[in-house]
């Protein structure tokens, strides 16, 4: 049976929002985040020059398939990875690393961003942010018996009145 | 495999809508979508190609509220249905909570049906999952086929023991749509609790 991981732990949240924030100030990025490999997000810090954020799920939704994509790309090209994924428009880009199998650190560039020191200063933010963020059996979660109950409900709510 | 921000207070998971191509899986989330008040979902994004059909996914993410002081949220996603986009499809299934297979009521999809459910399980062994270990249920779409196969045929291909939940549906008046949405996502709920508890 599968059973539930806990990525993002209160203690350590404070800490690595500090890491995207520096990220994004010293790079200069409009935004910067963390998801994992289902397309979730688990930290998202945005640049208080940038402009409104894009809808955030649906942004990492894209982004890790799209990372997936490439990866399905390498391994039929006979390679393990890409070790590199950027994507680049006229006034935005992303650029993406691997943090470990489950996770990804996203940058989100505009055109004052310096790609370069992005990629440097990513690749140092790994080790530091793999220690932060792993996967945990942790079960601190206060789960109910009739917590399960209580969101079916909850998806009942949602289509009130619609049935 | 559900994620768990404890620093978001948030548990998330994901929910596939599966099923061979033009059985109705992007109708099934454009109902929901239009059904669900504007505050508890996000935006829908669709990959497709000119004609509309399904190119890599669509997805359409939900919040339901809180209990415990944890907020539950469902991420919705089609996989592209035509036989060739497979290897999207997999993608696709990558860490699964549960899954909606959307089969076509039309005589000539009923192979096309078999053959995706097939797909299914072959897809999910990738990932070293059996269909049985994780929430699904079938949903019957297009009963409003005049020609519409009888519901016993259906099941015979694809539940020949009647084990797994059936719901019938014309998804494009939103008959059937809340009905396979709700089932999968109590059992999803339920097992998560299950192993949580």
């Amino acid at each position: 049976m599968m059973s539930p991981s806990i990525l993002l732990q209160d203690d350590s949240a404070e800490e690595v929002s500090d890491i995207l924030d520096d990220f994004i100030r010293s790079c200069h990025l409009n935004y910067a985040m963390i998801c994992d490999n289902q397309g979730f997000v688990l930290m998202f810090e945005s640049a208080i020059w940038a402009p409104e954020a894009p809808p955030i799920d649906s942004l990492a939704a894209l982004i890790v398939s799209n990372y997936a994509a490439n990866d399905a790309i390498a391994k039929l090209l006979g390679d393990e990875d890409f070790t590199e994924s950027m994507q680049k428009g006229a006034t935005s880009g992303t650029f993406i690393e691997k943090i470990n199998p489950r996770l990804l650190l996203v940058a989100i560039f505009s055109d004052t961003t310096s790609l370069g020191r992005t990629k440097m200063k990513s690749s140092q933010l790994i080790a530091p942010l793999s220690e932060l963020v792993k996967e945990s059996d942790r079960k601190d979660i206060d789960i109910t018996n009739e917590w399960g109950e209580i969101n079916t409900l909850m998806v009942d709510k949602l289509f009130e009145g619609k049935l | 495999m559900s994620t768990i921000n404890a620093a978001k207070r948030e548990i998330n998971f994901k929910l596939v809508y599966y099923g061979p191509g033009l059985s109705g899986k992007t109708t099934n989330l454009k109902q929901i979508f239009k059904h669900v008040p504007a505050e508890s979902r996000g935006d829908m994004v669709t990959v497709d190609t000119e004609e509309e059909r399904t190119l890599f996914f669509d997805f359409l993410p939900l919040e339901l509220g809180e209990v415990g002081g944890f907020k539950s949220r469902l991420h919705l996603y089609t996989v592209p249905g035509q036989v060739f986009y497979n290897a999207s499809r997999r993608l696709i299934l990558r860490g699964i909570d549960g899954v909606v297979f959307v089969a076509d009521s039309s005589p000539t999809r009923l192979r096309a049906n078999a053959e995706s459910f097939r797909n299914l399980r072959e897809n999910l062994a990738e990932y070293k999952i059996a269909l049985e270990d994780i929430p699904h249920v079938i949903q019957v779409n297009k009963r409003d086929l005049p020609d519409a196969l009888p519901m016993e045929m259906i099941q015979d291909v694809l539940d020949p023991e009647r084990k797994i939940d059936t719901f019938q549906a014309v998804a494009t008046d939103f008959q059937g749509v809340f009905e396979p949405f709700r089932a999968v996502s109590q059992k999803i709920f339920n097992k998560f609790a299950e192993v949580a508890v």
